[in-house]
């Protein structure tokens, strides 16, 4: 078996990456790519130096992913709803108005993804009427924070898009977003069928 | 460093600080110093002529909209193919539409490379081809190991996965290759 000594120029050493060392780094589209670049340029101008903060940011990603075990263990306690009760009482609280995490610029998600979280989104509403108004709130509240992140993480990604770490965190707060969804719907599940 | 690489390396930071403030100019300037670059990453990433113009497309509006953030710790070579690279794996994720045909095989290889445009007399086609039909993963180590020259640690870094991960990849891909240029010869 052939082995590549790591850090001693290992491309001359290989044929097989030598070879690829000589393909050329460049190649030229097929077309001018400058004109559609700078009609886009001219709806933007350069971003001006914000204060971002990455302990913040990575900070938000801890959070949204502390509070979302304990929300499943909150979940998973829950006590079921007094018969007679059900989600009457619920509904007659005031609920906190609930929005679903808005997508930034750089989020990259697709239209067949944003169906696919509508579809589920129909469920979670559906689901988080039936809960009891304190878990109902909780869930909200959890749902603002990861929000929160998301909107720190694409402000951070709009200054630094080469982050590796920022697209990773970034896509772990969407995930958030829908296993929070799932959660609350399987959860519910049981809830309901509690007596 | 030579005086004319230094004076390259010169315009460039200078090009980069006026597109900083604005300079559209100065930042068509640095366009076309490094498209060839961006786009044959995202070409040999993609496989794709179509998808690696709109992310060579996405790559220089996401760098104009991010220069105030650029500070110049690494090569603006290397920050721009960050970008690049970002977006061919954001473009990954996302899912496709029902129209749009998959580029790669159950092992993530591709089915059909658009190497027209690579074809010359200098250009070791064949070597292409056969890089093209690697899975994904062992596609961009050797990519970017390969032909870029990144260390493991750099490509590592750049693609979100571990330094090991990296060159097992990387012998995934040379076995792989090995195999698939044998099979070309043996037509």
């Amino acid at each position: 078996m052939t082995t590549i000594p790591f850090g001693r120029e290992p491309r001359d050493r290989d044929e097989l990456l030598a070879q690829a060392s000589r393909l050329p780094e460049e190649i030229a589209p097929t077309r001018d790519l400058w004109p559609a670049i700078a009609a886009r340029l001219s709806e933007q101008t350069p971003a001006t130096p914000r204060r971002f903060s990455w302990p913040l940011a990575l900070a938000a990603g801890f959070l949204v992913a502390s509070i979302s075990a304990l929300l499943t263990w909150g979940l998973m306690h829950e006590p079921g709803p007094v018969a007679g009760e059900t989600t009457l009482a619920g509904r007659a609280t005031s609920q906190p108005a609930l929005m679903p995490v808005r997508y930034g610029p750089n989020s990259a998600i697709g239209e067949a993804q944003l169906k696919a979280r509508d579809e589920l989104l129909v469920q979670f509403r559906r689901r988080l009427e039936e809960l009891p108004p304190e878990t109902r709130e909780i869930v909200t509240k959890n749902l603002a924070i990861i929000q929160r992140a998301a909107d720190e993480i694409d402000a951070a990604l709009g200054e630094d898009p080469a982050s590796g770490l920022l697209n990773g965190l970034l896509l772990s707060t969407y995930q958030e977003e829908l296993q929070l969804y799932s959660k609350v719907v399987t959860a519910g599940d049981g809830l309901t069928r509690r007596t | 460093m030579t005086e004319l690489a230094r004076e390259s390396a010169d315009d460039e930071a200078e090009r980069v600080a006026r597109a900083r403030n604005g300079d559209v100019t100065a930042f068509e300037g640095l366009y076309r110093d490094h498209v060839g670059r961006v786009y044959g990453l995202c070409l040999r990433m993609t496989g794709h002529a179509q998808t690696a113009e709109d992310l060579t497309q996405d790559t220089f509006v996401s760098a104009w909209r991010s220069l105030p953030g650029y500070e110049g710790r690494s090569l603006f070579s290397t920050w721009l193919h960050r970008i690049a690279i970002n977006a061919v794996l954001a473009q990954r994720r996302a899912p496709r539409g029902r129209d749009e045909v998959s580029l790669t095989n159950d092992e993530g290889g591709q089915l059909e490379f658009e190497a027209k445009q690579l074809m010359d007399s200098t250009t070791p086609i064949d070597l292409e081809r056969a890089i093209a039909t690697l899975p994904m993963g062992a596609r961009d180590i050797l990519v970017l190991h390969g032909i870029y020259g990144y260390s493991h640690e750099e490509a590592a870094g750049m693609l979100g996965i571990a330094v090991g991960s990296c060159k097992a990849q990387l012998h995934r891909a040379r076995q792989l290759m090995r195999a698939r240029m044998q099979m070309e010869e043996g037509k």
